[in-house]
């Protein structure tokens, strides 16, 4: 045994549980942001999100990898994660920054930071401020799997730049991006109905629990054949590497229905944590005789 | 070498609803020679006597399950009954199983097997990868189990006992592992409330108010049904720091805790009328008026404004938090002074076996 600060609990396998997981701050290629701003008006604040980011491609110093999420902890906030696998280059998340943090200066929301009646300890951090490490890397997928994350938050920034993030904004995207993904995991032998039959099932009797760590490493390891970086992509294309994403990962896990909720539980992360209801009345919409607008 | 004979060992204050369902399960998928249940019922009332004699005679008769009963407990104790429970079982290696929790298939066998093997060893399900709730499991032999005294007894209320007492049998050269296999760390989830409900600060707690200080900092003010009262700011250790990103801590870091009590707790008393509530601490005595805004219950003064917690899992949070508190300073004390035995006397009381009420057994 070592010390006793480090004491610890061994495992019987290695199982290798990367304390890379839970990283922020100096020792983290992360730099984990949370821009707190009135909800109603986020489909405002992303085009800027999404130009500032674009603005780095221009001059070939963007982050290695970006991920948006939508957070109501706390207050309503945009989440940013930025991913330097350079250390020296993280101090350029400023220049990704900046022009957001002009914007709201220009532009400031109001938001009660205190609700009534209360349902937290602490109150809301104030609108039109910028925090870090409210979050870590244990919102971002490991290996591959992350890959589902960057291209939903290239959705999610272009989807939302003319759509209010509203409950029934967030729920087309949901169809659209279930309808991309089933379309991926439905084949001759299993169709796209009985897929989501099997789903709807599972999800009513809660039976479903998908644990996202690096041990799961079949599914975590690299997308060769998808887009590294898709800055440009277009909606259609985005969602097409959606579709080809839940393939390849059909291809190694040879579950369908696994693959749906490994995808769901990250599709949750970014989206203010889906309820059950949500997700099951997308789920019979998607199964419904009405026909799913294209999102092409 | 020989298989050890293996205790499973479950109390149960009030729970009949989750022996109905592991119990069964546990004892059909662990029908192996040397694996035995014992199960304390912690002076439940809620008919738990009355299933186990109606429908386990014949595992009772063959000894593949004890039924201990002990009477003198008013509200639920969790490292008194475990340690009772542990002291009277027969096996060579004891495991706790909480009353919530499924063995799993072969889980006596595989511990049977992981014993033989490995001598000093104690097996938990703490930080278990597929985070379930299945930290209470713990295997460990009988002679380190007593040689530790077993579960800290000065332990109150809910939280660490399980890291205190695994870090002690690792003190005493028990290497500890945990149990990595899902099928053997499957629980039932459920409330919080439950889990609370028949302890005694539960059972204290008349009102709960927060005062807000900034977004990383809240008092807590307790208000008890005897008329003491407790306040406390609590800061919270994540986000206080959060406006600039190099100051991040290691959330990973062991036994860090979330939020802290820079200046400790408070005592007080507290006394009412019918619109006035008035909080009397060392440093003075201050009146309160009581208010209803947009629904929400609060008191308030000139300095300040304590608004009443009426969520109950708020309220459950809170509880936890002051036990956990405390017994997580317990813990670290323990561990920074590599204390290995706690108790001077442990699991003490009397109990009767299988409905036996003529031979009470001093435990």
């Amino acid at each position: 045994m070592n010390s006793e600060k480090e004491l610890y609990i061994k495992t019987l396998i290695d199982m290798n549980l990367s304390q890379s997981e839970t990283r922020t701050g100096p020792e983290s290629p992360y730099v984990f942001i949370s821009i707190f701003y009135a909800r109603e008006k986020w489909h405002e604040l992303l085009p800027v999100i999404q130009e500032a980011l674009m603005e780095q491609q221009r001059w070939q110093s963007q982050p290695d990898q970006s991920f948006v999420f939508f957070s109501g902890h706390r207050g309503s906030s945009i989440r940013l994660a930025l991913k330097y696998d350079d250390p020296s280059r993280k101090e350029d998340y400023m220049d990704v920054l900046n022009p957001v943090i002009e914007y709201m200066e220009k532009h400031p929301s109001f938001t009660h930071r205190l609700q009534l009646p209360i349902t937290s300890f602490f109150l809301d951090f104030p609108s039109n401020s910028i925090q870090y490490n409210l979050y870590s890397e244990r919102s971002i997928a490991p290996g591959g799997l992350s890959h589902f994350q960057v291209l939903l938050s290239q959705i999610m920034l272009q989807f939302f730049d003319d759509h209010a993030v509203n409950d029934e904004g967030i729920f087309t995207l949901i169809i659209w991006l279930q309808e991309a993904i089933l379309n991926g995991l439905s084949n001759v032998g299993r169709s796209k109905q009985d897929l989501i039959e099997e789903i709807i099932d599972q999800v009513k009797h809660r039976e479903h629990a998908v644990v996202l760590d690096p041990y799961q490493l079949e599914a975590t390891a690299p997308f060769e054949d998808l887009e590294a970086y898709m800055m440009n992509a277009n909606l259609e294309n985005l969602f097409l590497q959606i579709d080809l994403l839940a393939v390849l990962l059909n291809d190694r896990l040879q579950d369908p229905i696994e693959v749906y909720f490994i995808l769901l539980r990250l599709m949750r992360e970014h989206l203010l944590k889906l309820s059950n209801e949500v997700i099951l009345a997308s789920l019979h919409y998607l199964n419904s005789p009405v026909p799913v607008e294209d999102s092409n | 070498m020989p298989m050890p004979k293996v205790s499973i060992c479950t109390i149960a204050m009030n729970r009949l609803h989750h022996v109905q369902k592991t119990l069964p399960s546990n004892l059909k998928e662990n029908d192996t020679p040397g694996v035995n249940f014992l199960l304390l019922d912690y002076n439940s009332n809620d008919g738990l006597q009355d299933y186990i004699k109606s429908n386990y005679q014949e595992e009772i008769s063959t000894g593949k399950l004890v039924y201990y009963r002990y009477e003198q407990a008013n509200d639920f104790d969790r490292c008194h009954s475990r340690n009772m429970a542990l002291k009277l079982a027969a096996g060579d290696v004891l495991c706790n199983l909480d009353a919530d929790n499924y063995a799993g298939r072969g889980f006596g066998q595989f511990v049977q097997e992981i014993f033989s093997d490995k001598n000093r060893i104690c097996l938990t399900g703490l930080e278990n990868p597929w985070k379930h709730d299945a930290s209470g499991k713990l295997c460990v032999r009988r002679d380190d189990f007593m040689e530790v005294t077993g579960y800290d007894e000065s332990f109150d209320g809910y939280g660490f006992e399980d890291f205190d007492i695994v870090n002690r049998l690792g003190l005493n050269g028990c290497e500890p592992f945990t149990i990595n296999k899902s099928d053997f760390l499957k629980a039932i989830s459920h409330e919080r409330n439950e889990r609370l409900s028949n302890e005694s600060f539960c059972k204290l707690l008349e009102g709960l108010y927060v005062h807000f200080i900034d977004p990383s900092t809240s008092e807590l003010l307790y208000q008890f049904r005897d008329h003491t009262c407790l306040k406390g700011i609590i800061i919270n250790s994540f986000t206080r720091n959060s406006n600039t990103p190099e100051t991040a801590i290691p959330r990973n870091a062991r036994f860090l805790s979330q939020f802290y009590l820079p200046q400790g707790w408070k005592m007080g008393r507290w006394y009412e009328s019918a619109d006035k509530l008035q909080l009397s601490f060392e440093d003075g005595k201050q009146e309160y008026s009581k208010k209803i805004s947009q629904g929400q219950e609060l008191i308030s003064n000139q300095e300040r404004t304590y608004y009443l917690v009426s969520n109950t899992t708020m309220q459950l949070e809170a509880i936890s938090f002051f036990t956990e508190m405390k017994n997580r300073d317990r813990m670290i004390n323990n561990l920074s002074e590599k204390r290995i035995r706690v108790n001077s006397e442990f699991g003490k009381g009397i109990v009767y076996k299988n409905f036996n009420r003529h031979e009470p057994i001093a435990v």
